[in-house]
């Protein structure tokens, strides 16, 4: 009898066991599965929150914003990754391979080509830094020189993490997990801390000139163009994006180029021989893309094609015409 | 004492079994309130898309209003619009990674109510889908004529 | 001394029973009233105050030839406005005035604003509060109103317009 009771005791445990693991299991195994929910679902509104932000930074252009960063970003030219998710993006944007700080910084700025293409998107953040050195014998001597270093600087956004130094002094290592060395037609001893990267910037017309980095010299047609590359992580990054904002200006062009078709069959001949001449300008801007900056020749027909148009522009806006843009 | 032992084990596995019922019925609840709270979200997020679909739409280059660069804010060129209804439909992809799916339009309504343009229209292959759809009154200017019409922008955005 | 033990087996088992009852019903009432009840619209107050604010910058730069030529809504609620010309009819400008069809400033002002208000705003179900008037001045140029009498009224778009005789004010706004 007692051995009975004994048993009986015994699988009574068992059972007690069995049942409380699996109760124990069942809770524990929903508590992993709504962590990781959560997780997932604060990716997925960080992500929003950012398709938000860059939709927003697209329309209002000019000035920088910051908004704090949650989480690390990871980009590259076609996708934004927060946590285990990310979003593909088709926009025009130049930012470093991983943002990183305490805030995101965001800026935007019309692409004209003359006409407005698109907004070109940086990104950036606190942690990020920019030193623009310059040659101080140079500064010194050349007024045009001295122009276009302190515009440079002076139209990069306050609120991102930027300085001014003369290739006389070093840069000394302040921590960043990214700094950027804007070297504007002057040479210095590159640092050897981490996450250290440069770039050169021939000349000193903000409209036009040379840059180099990454190996690779490319023309720049307008400012924006200009501060894309800084921002840009490497040479990939900056002729993808620049391709998709390519892309972008054949599609604004294919529509003046029918705009222009429509108003010189309707106008009085002072107005139609401008917008017939601005049809072979036209043709130009449309045939661009990326390997147009690579080339001499044709980022000098570009640059050529863009003036042209400006003026025929502003000459029809004088004869009270219909203006193309 | 079989019989006690027996009976013993069958009230153990009545409790059990009330108690995963109850907890059944907690889940049920808990799943529905959640995809409650999922159909609200997908809804206001659908609007939000309408309205940044319609932003986007007002201030593509291709069709916004402006002035040797001097851009205007909530206009739309109608000269540009009639340009830019034969680029979108030549590119439609390109157009599709902006705007997604969906509808977009203009329609004239003072004082030329005769004005009426779909610049963008693609609709998702499968049957069912939400669909929210928002106003949002716009300048059409005719550079021609150098005139300003009340116009509409109709943007219609489906999941 | 077993009829006690089964007694109480029993009563035991009956509460359990009255207490998985219990919360059986009370689960089935939550769920009407939470899961199967309609959720309320979405309203979106920032969303009424822009579509106002954007109606009105809207209409004012409408171009109209109603009593002048190449004119916008703008100088035309503003000569609606100014109190000497109030009075004059449009027939002193220019047209307008065949078949006995002669309006003043503000009565072209008003059909145009109603014919716009009836293509847009009522014909997306919206209800509003269009009012033109002057400051210090009481009573309205012409007002419109649709909405119910105890209605939320959103963020309203106002648009002083400077005129002759002081400012013009034009206030639309929505109602939820």
């Amino acid at each position: 009898m007692n051995r009975k009771a004994m048993a009986e005791e015994q699988f009574r445990w068992i059972f007690i066991l069995v049942a409380g693991a699996l109760i124990l299991g069942f809770f524990t195994s929903i508590v992993i599965k709504q962590k990781q929910a959560q997780e997932d679902a604060i990716s997925a509104a960080e992500l929003q929150n950012m398709e938000f932000l860059m939709a927003n930074a697209k329309v209002a252009t000019g000035s920088a914003n910051e908004i704090e960063l949650a989480q690390d970003i990871n980009f590259d030219c076609n996708s934004i990754r927060i946590g285990r998710l990310s979003k593909q993006t088709k926009e025009p944007i130049f930012a470093p391979e991983l943002l990183k700080g305490r805030n995101l910084v965001t800026w935007s700025l019309d692409w004209n080509m003359p006409y407005r293409a698109t907004n070109l998107l940086f990104l950036t953040t606190d942690e990020a830094r920019y030193v623009f050195v310059y040659d101080e014998d140079k500064y010194a001597s050349s007024s045009s020189y001295q122009k276009f270093v302190d515009e440079l600087y002076s139209k990069f956004p306050d609120k991102m993490n930027k300085e001014k130094v003369s290739n006389k002094e070093s840069i000394s290592d302040k921590n960043n997990y990214k700094t950027r060395i804007v070297l504007l037609d002057a040479s210095i001893a590159l640092p050897t801390f981490k996450g250290v990267s440069s770039m050169t910037i021939k000349g000193t017309d903000l409209e036009k000139g040379e840059i180099q980095f990454g190996g690779q010299s490319y023309h720049y047609i307008g400012l924006p163009a200009l501060y894309a590359a800084i921002f840009s992580e490497d040479k990939e990054n900056y002729e993808c994006a620049m391709d998709k904002a390519f892309k972008k200006l054949k599609l604004a062009s294919s529509v003046y180029s029918e705009k222009i078709e429509e108003l010189g069959s309707i106008q009085v001949y002072e107005c139609q021989t401008h917008y017939t001449d601005s049809n072979v300008a036209i043709s130009t801007i449309l045939g661009a893309d990326v390997a147009t900056l690579k080339n001499d020749n044709w980022a000098t027909g570009l640059f050529g094609a863009i003036s042209a148009m400006k003026n025929y522009n502003n000459e029809l806006i004088k004869l009270s015409c219909p203006p193309i843009y | 004492m079989k019989k006690k032992a027996q009976a013993g084990m069958f009230e153990i596995i009545v409790v059990l079994f009330v108690f995963f019922l109850l907890i059944g019925f907690g889940l049920i609840f808990y799943a529905g309130m959640q995809k409650r709270s999922s159909t609200e979200d997908s809804k206001r997020v659908l609007e939000l898309r309408a309205v940044r679909v319609a932003q986007i739409a007002s201030t593509l280059p291709e069709l916004q209003c402006s002035l040797d660069n001097a851009v205007r804010e909530n206009c739309i060129e109608v000269e540009k619009a009639m340009a830019a209804k034969d680029v979108i439909e030549k590119n439609i992809a390109d157009y599709y990674d902006m705007f997604g799916y969906g509808k977009i339009s203009i329609k004239g309504i003072y004082p030329d109510s005769s004005l009426s343009m779909l610049l963008y229209d693609f609709n998702p292959s499968r049957q069912t889908y939400d669909t929210t759809a928002i106003q949002i009154p716009i300048s059409l200017y005719d550079s021609v004529k150098k005139q300003n019409y009340f116009g509409v922008l109709n943007v219609e955005v489906y999941s | 001394m077993l009829k006690f033990t089964h007694k109480k087996a029993q009563m035991e088992l009956m509460g359990l029973a009255i207490v998985v009852l219990l919360i059986a019903v009370g689960m089935f009432f939550a769920m009407k009233y939470t899961l199967f009840q309609k959720p309320p619209e979405i309203k979106n107050p920032y969303m009424q105050s822009e579509l106002a604010t954007t109606f009105v910058n809207t209409l004012l730069l409408a171009s109209t030839d109603e009593c002048k030529a190449y004119t916008t809504m703008k100088d035309l609620l503003g000569d609606c406005a100014a109190q000497e010309l109030a009075r004059q009819k449009c027939a002193l400008e220019q047209k307008y005035c065949s078949s006995g069809d002669c309006k003043t400033y503000c009565e072209a002002s008003d059909k145009i604003v109603d014919a716009i208000l009836k293509d847009t705003l009522t014909e997306w179900g919206k209800s509003y509060t269009f009012e033109v008037y002057s400051d210090g001045q009481v009573g309205n140029y012409f007002a419109k109103d649709t909405c119910a009498p105890n209605a939320e009224r959103g963020k309203a778009g106002l648009f002083p317009i400077p005129a002759r005789h002081g400012t013009v004010n034009v206030k639309l706004s929505i109602c939820s």
